[in-house]
């Protein structure tokens, strides 16, 4: 990166930092009138709501003083190390909150041990197809499957297995590394999935270039051609890993709350549930600062692993894409006709309806049971994919639209994407709950203002990489002006990569959703929103599993839906290879034969042979 | 634009240019106080070992690159500021060095020998004039719909080349641009350069390791060295009466065959 590259990385990231420290500052104010109430019912229980008493209690908060005096008290103590104290308890707020820190820490680290065993699971066979000549993505359906488990629903799933029917580990509290392994499990699991499945992803794209081809001819090892694909590929991806490693926070809150365990999460949904505004405050700056520790150190692995290559244009080009395996449809053709059949069948049924006996259990009439008041699960859960995947598909498209646009603003984007990362979307969702109260459109706002980081980060590393191409670097040459190479030529080649990544979060977000519903954050009931559901049935997923199986199956077949679309899509508007026209012969010179074979058909001989 | 009126002959100078770059333990000086003219109409040779600098001087030439001192004019003028440039761009062309990797992978031929037509805003059949580029470089029939990874290695140079000529530039600049090529293919590139030069008048800057390529193409060549110009002349006077420890060791690495 230029000198300038830096500057513009930090000032954007100074800039972004101020901006969400002054809305962190602001909050007492933005969120209107109501802690009055709160802090009435908290703290004067006998008291009466009369104006008089609220005006006091304004007066004790401050919050009488206009939002410039509110946010300068906050910042000035900020500075001294004063977080200020609890609207709820009167005591300070900063001791709870780093004890709760250091908690979470030690969870993300268990989950992080497992993410990545998970990651390497998944690596590996694209790692292997590689070495033996046949570059290939695999249709990741194992690695979908896992991006879509919902946290929540994982941590209730291992908690009723593990912990009450097998009785192997202890189910609340935090008290051993016993007690971790749980959540680390729930926490980690969903992680590893995502990182796995990008991960591989590059490592395939990596093989198809073609000094693969001239290690294997060299003789080097085949340990040491996978070194060097590792390297190679991780320099794309480090950044992606440590934004899935500062989600892990935002995931951490639903399995914090589920496993009872005494971290930052459970404490800012309780503030947010209890509207202590300054405790919430403290948590979300101490996030903040996470964040921006494993953005910064993010940057630094990945100028590292690229070394010198990246700055003066020497980066190797990816041979032409791979061309899809000729099965590719059958996965997507599986899981989008079983997700198809689920909702035709739901929809003809009523979803409102309190006609059947409370939990009655699955029968020919009533294929997926009934819930807890009676309703059918099926008619719920398909009238519900109207509401979770059509709202999951627009914030999708939302996120995709703003994180190419931020993402092309190459370094100026850093800021605002370590900020938004910082705040997944539970973590956001809490902050609009704060302000504006639950409701369907908060939740998808909520969501939307976090979501685009990743794929902005993503443009932004895929900008630099492309920028550094030599055919790329030898058209200002040609008289293209910089912002046609932008658009004209390092756009298209990365909007692939970006539209399957966005792909690849449909899932993810639209159990953003689910699990802002499951927390009370997003659409109230009786809406029947797969999150919703979810929520509703996991307190009987011992007596009644089938209120948890309906939605959740819904969910994980989505999700494998749209990876594997998104793993047919890179080669949607390629020919294969072997359909390519024949070369003219040349009957002038004596030239070597035109190489036009794809580099996947050249290293195919050469590694195979090896 | 720059081709209706008939102006003085193009020219491109390297005025007392320095170019260093840090690395985390080192400072290198790629280029140090160099002086080079590229005139319309003449051939100059840039001769020199591997890491020399020459690749730095390349870009300092064509503005992609600011030197650290001194300056390089195009006709007269400072290269700066976007309209300069532009027109700078126009009339001095380029082959880069490793032409596979300088054609974009997902574009047909035509339509990168069409970009700079376009971003050029020059008149004319633009078909036609892409296929007069491609039959200039002996690519004659079936390239337009091909796309890089369709090409030879020789096939790519030659495109690489018709992009750089499908501008009608007045002067170019070859970066190794025989250095991958076989020897048939290396001696067809070499003429049709020459003949470039010869029939058209265009001026050339031929950058190479290969002082026998040199010495086909070129009236006049720089030796460079470790970011320097350490001997300059006409290059039959540098080919046999090497005066430099540079120039004596390139003309001894030339293989020669048994009498």
């Amino acid at each position: 990166m230029s000198g300038r590259g830096w500057a513009a990385a930090l000032i954007s990231r100074v800039a972004a930092f101020a901006a969400v420290v002054v809305l962190i500052g602001s909050l007492p104010w933005l969120s209107g009138n109501s802690p009055e109430y709160t802090i009435l019912r908290a703290r004067y229980a006998d008291r009466e709501a009369t104006p008089e008493v609220l005006a006091q209690i304004r007066g004790e908060l401050g919050l009488d003083r206009g939002p410039i005096a509110v946010f300068a008290d906050w910042a000035s103590g900020v500075f001294t190390g004063d977080f200020g104290t609890s609207w709820i308890s009167g005591r300070p707020v900063l001791p709870g909150m780093l004890e709760a820190l250091g908690v979470s820490l030690t969870l993300m680290g268990a989950a992080l041990t497992v993410a990545l065993c998970m990651a390497a699971l998944l690596c590996l066979p694209v790692l292997r197809a590689g070495l033996a000549g046949r570059p290939s993505r695999g249709s990741g359906a194992a690695a979908a499957a896992l991006t879509a488990l919902p946290e929540f629903l994982l941590a209730a799933v291992l908690l009723v297995i593990v912990a009450v029917w097998l009785n192997w580990l202890p189910p609340y509290g935090w008290r051993g590394i016993e007690y971790a392994i749980l959540p680390a499990l729930a926490l980690g699991l969903p992680g590893g999935g995502l990182i796995g499945r990008l991960v591989a992803t590059a490592v395939a794209g990596v093989f198809t270039e073609r000094w693969v081809h001239t290690w294997a001819v060299a003789g080097h090892s085949r340990a040491r051609i996978a070194l060097a694909v590792l390297h190679r590929a991780m320099s794309g991806v480090v950044g992606q890993v440590a934004l899935v490693v500062v989600g892990l926070t935002g995931g951490a809150v639903a399995v914090e709350e589920v496993f009872a365990v005494p971290g930052l999460g459970r404490a800012l949904l309780g503030a947010a549930a209890s509207q202590d505004i300054p405790t919430l405050q403290a948590g979300v700056l101490l996030l903040l600062l996470l964040a921006a520790v494993c953005g910064g150190a993010a940057a630094l692995i990945r100028r590292s692993l690229l070394g010198p290559a990246g700055r003066s244009g020497h980066l190797p080009v990816p041979g032409p894409p791979l061309s899809p395996r000729r099965t590719w449809w059958l996965v997507p053709a599986i899981s989008g006709g079983a997700l198809l059949a689920l909702i035709v069948a739901g929809l003809m049924r009523d979803p409102y309806g309190s006609v059947y006996g409370r939990l009655q259990s699955p029968s020919w009439a009533l294929p997926l049971g009934a819930d807890a008041s009676g309703r059918d699960v099926l008619a719920r859960v398909g009238h519900g994919a109207v509401d979770t995947l059509g709202l999951a598909l627009a914030v999708t498209a939302a996120c995709l639209v703003i994180g190419l646009i931020i993402g092309l603003t190459g370094a100026w984007s850093t800021g605002p994407v370590e900020v938004t990362n910082a705040a997944p979307p539970i973590i956001a969702g809490i902050l609009v709950v704060a302000i504006s109260g639950p409701s369907a459109a908060g939740a998808a706002v909520a969501v939307t203002a976090v979501s685009w980081a990743p794929l902005a980060a993503h443009t932004a590393a895929l900008v630099a990489e492309i920028s550094a191409r030599p055919y790329v670097r030898s058209l200002p040459q040609l008289g293209v002006s910089r912002a046609r190479i932008l658009v004209g030529t390092v756009l298209p080649a990365l909007l692939p990569e970006v539209t399957r990544h966005a792909l690849l979060r449909l899932p993810g977000i639209a159990l953003a959703l689910a699990a802002l519903g499951f927390l009370g954050l997003g659409p109230q009931p009786p809406a029947p929103e797969w999150g919703l559901l979810l929520a509703e049935g996991i307190g009987y997923v011992e007596r009644a599993p089938w209120t948890v199986l309906g939605p959740a199956c819904a969910l994980v077949l989505a999700s494998v839906l749209a990876v594997s679309l998104s793993s047919a899509d890179g080669g949607r508007n390629l020919r294969p290879a072997s359909d390519l026209p024949a070369p003219d012969a040349e009957p002038d010179d004596g030239q070597k034969p035109p190489r036009v074979t794809d580099g996947a058909g050249q290293h195919s001989e050469a590694l195979a042979g090896r | 634009m720059s081709v209706g009126a008939e102006p003085e002959a193009t020219s491109l100078r390297g005025i007392d240019l320095s170019r260093t770059f840090r690395s985390r333990s080192r400072v290198v000086a790629a280029v140090e106080d160099v002086d080079i003219a590229v005139l319309e109409g003449e051939s100059l040779g840039l001769v020199g070992p591997s890491g020399s600098g020459k690749s730095t001087l390349l870009s300092l030439l064509l503005g992609t690159e600011r030197p650290d001192r001194g300056e390089v004019l195009f006709n007269g003028a400072p290269l700066v500021g976007r309209q300069q440039l532009r027109e700078a761009r126009q009339a001095v062309q380029f082959i880069p060095q490793d032409p596979a990797s300088s054609l974009d992978p997902r574009r047909t031929v035509e339509h990168q020998l069409r970009e700079p037509l376009r971003r050029f805003g020059i008149e004319g059949d633009h078909k036609s004039l892409v296929q007069d580029a491609l039959e200039q470089v002996g690519l004659v029939t079936g390239y337009l719909g091909r796309r890089a990874h369709e090409l030879s290695g020789g096939q790519a140079q030659r495109v690489a080349m018709a992009r750089a000529l499908v501008t009608r530039p007045r002067i170019l600049l070859a970066d190794e641009a025989v250095s991958g090529l076989d020897l048939p293919l290396r001696n067809q590139v070499l003429d049709l350069l020459k003949q470039l030069h010869a029939r058209d008048g265009l001026g050339l800057l031929f950058i190479s390791h290969d002082l026998t390529a040199i010495h086909q193409l070129c009236q006049r060549a720089l030796v460079f060295d470790h970011g320097r110009v350490v001997e300059e002349g006409p290059t039959s006077e540098l080919f046999y009466r090497p005066a430099h420890p540079t120039t004596q060791e390139l003309v001894d690495a030339i293989p020669l065959l048994p009498a």
